[in-house]
């Protein structure tokens, strides 16, 4: 009965934190100021990098592992691998520009095409400008930035710079819920461009998982 | 992570094995433990990865595998049960999940390879080749998938090594140089059971 109580409890929990406003802030006036969108656009690196971290993730079950995460930019291409902590490759693959992917090694758990897809995409959401032109700009909810962009598939993105300096991007599907959340956070010069130290990545919905990304190495390269 | 730890230790059991036989020895490998630089490359990677750790293997089946840099984790085989520690914010915690269970298997291996089947096992083909360099290939076709070749470099007649290298495909290899290593010295049963 005392298990029976507990389960109902984290069920009612987790259907309250579900039922969490995600759905994208509305404005009145439809305006571009190109200043904002040139900030917003400093969020994302430009030419060739390399960073490594570290990555921890967490299941909605609340299993989860750390690995070391690779992302190669090259303005073309966007390469990306997962390794274990002991350096043994679990996961690589190469993303070309017209979105075709070449998966060069996948071993299990993350041997199967969602998978990777997913990732791809996360990596891509992560470290690429939205794949798109600033519709709107205006403030955000908590009295920032914000510069939002809508692909062609209707997928929205919210960049977001707040006022203590962290900056992140909302996903919006094209039914305007939200899917993934980002923030990043701690940034320092390398390069002459800001990168952040750490970055979480939130999936929302029943399959949800959570991303820690802590940074190794940034390399202009 | 299985296949890296089984073979590092596969690696250490028949290096100091062949050398005890050369010498006309009885002596069982009790434990072997030494320092590590871990060089990780990649076709993608413009640059390699550095890692460093420590590690120290106990007969018959006590391991502890550390890396200090660049992530603090610290793996425990102790009394056939295996953990695996993260440090976060100066803290360990403990990893739940995947990917431990399976060293339970690799467990039983090597405790067999330190029974005596020390050169040829029904893994792994092993070739000695000039400059104390020894080729290990994988018999079997999936694992050889994953792993093309281990070259493990000897560190003269001490039974130890100089360096493993492990080789997962064309330009993807993992490079461990080994330092101050020590065979069969006495080593107290926390260092298997505590981060």
């Amino acid at each position: 009965m005392k298990t029976l109580s507990l389960w109902l409890m984290l069920f009612v929990l987790s259907s309250c934190s579900m039922m969490q406003d995600l759905t994208p802030p509305e404005f009145s006036e439809e305006r571009v100021d190109q200043l904002e969108t040139g900030r917003c656009q400093q969020t994302f690196v430009t030419g060739k990098w390399q960073f490594v971290h570290s990555i921890s993730f967490e299941m909605a079950n609340g299993h989860g592992a750390t690995v070391i995460g690779v992302t190669v930019l090259d303005g073309e291409t966007l390469k990306t691998g997962l390794m274990g902590v002991e350096g043994f490759v679990l996961f690589e693959a190469e993303l070309a520009k017209e979105n075709k992917l070449d998966i060069r090694r996948a071993l299990p758990p993350f041997d199967n095409a969602e998978f990777a897809l997913g990732l791809m995409r996360d990596v891509k959401t992560v470290f690429l400008h939205p794949p798109a032109e600033a519709v709107v700009t205006g403030e955000s909810v908590h009295g920032g930035t914000l510069c939002r962009y809508v692909d062609e598939s209707g997928q929205m993105y919210d960049v977001l710079i707040e006022l203590n300096g962290s900056r992140g991007v909302n996903v919006y599907d094209s039914s305007r819920k939200r899917t993934r959340s980002i923030w990043m956070d701690e940034y320092h010069l390398v390069a002459g461009e800001m990168i952040p130290e750490k970055i979480q990545l939130k999936a929302h919905g029943i399959r949800g998982y959570t991303l820690d990304m802590k940074l190794i190495s940034a390399d202009k390269i | 992570m299985k296949y890296l730890l089984t073979l590092i230790l596969f690696c250490f059991c028949t290096v100091s094995g062949q050398a005890q036989e050369a010498e006309g020895e009885s002596v069982r490998v009790e434990s072997v433990q030494a320092d590590f630089t871990q060089e990780k490359q990649l076709p993608i990677l413009a640059r390699p990865i550095i890692s460093t750790g420590h590690f120290v293997f106990q007969a018959p089946d006590s391991l502890r595998w550390e890396y200090f840099s660049p992530i603090h984790t610290v793996l425990l085989m102790h009394d056939g049960d295996t953990r695996k520690f993260i440090q976060h914010d100066g803290q360990f915690t403990e990893e739940q999940g995947m990917g431990v269970d399976s060293m339970q298997i690799v467990l039983e291996e090597i405790t067999s390879w330190l029974d005596g089947q020390i050169t040829d096992t029904p893994t792994f083909q092993v070739q000695s080749h000039e400059n104390d360099l020894i080729v290990l290939t994988p018999r079997n076709e999936a694992l050889a998938k994953i792993i093309a070749r281990i070259e493990l470099k000897l560190l003269g007649s001490s039974g130890l090594m100089e360096s493993v290298t492990l080789f997962e495909g064309p330009g993807s290899f993992t490079r461990m140089v080994f330092s101050e290593g020590a065979l069969n010295e006495q080593i107290p049963a926390t260092v298997f059971t505590r981060p």
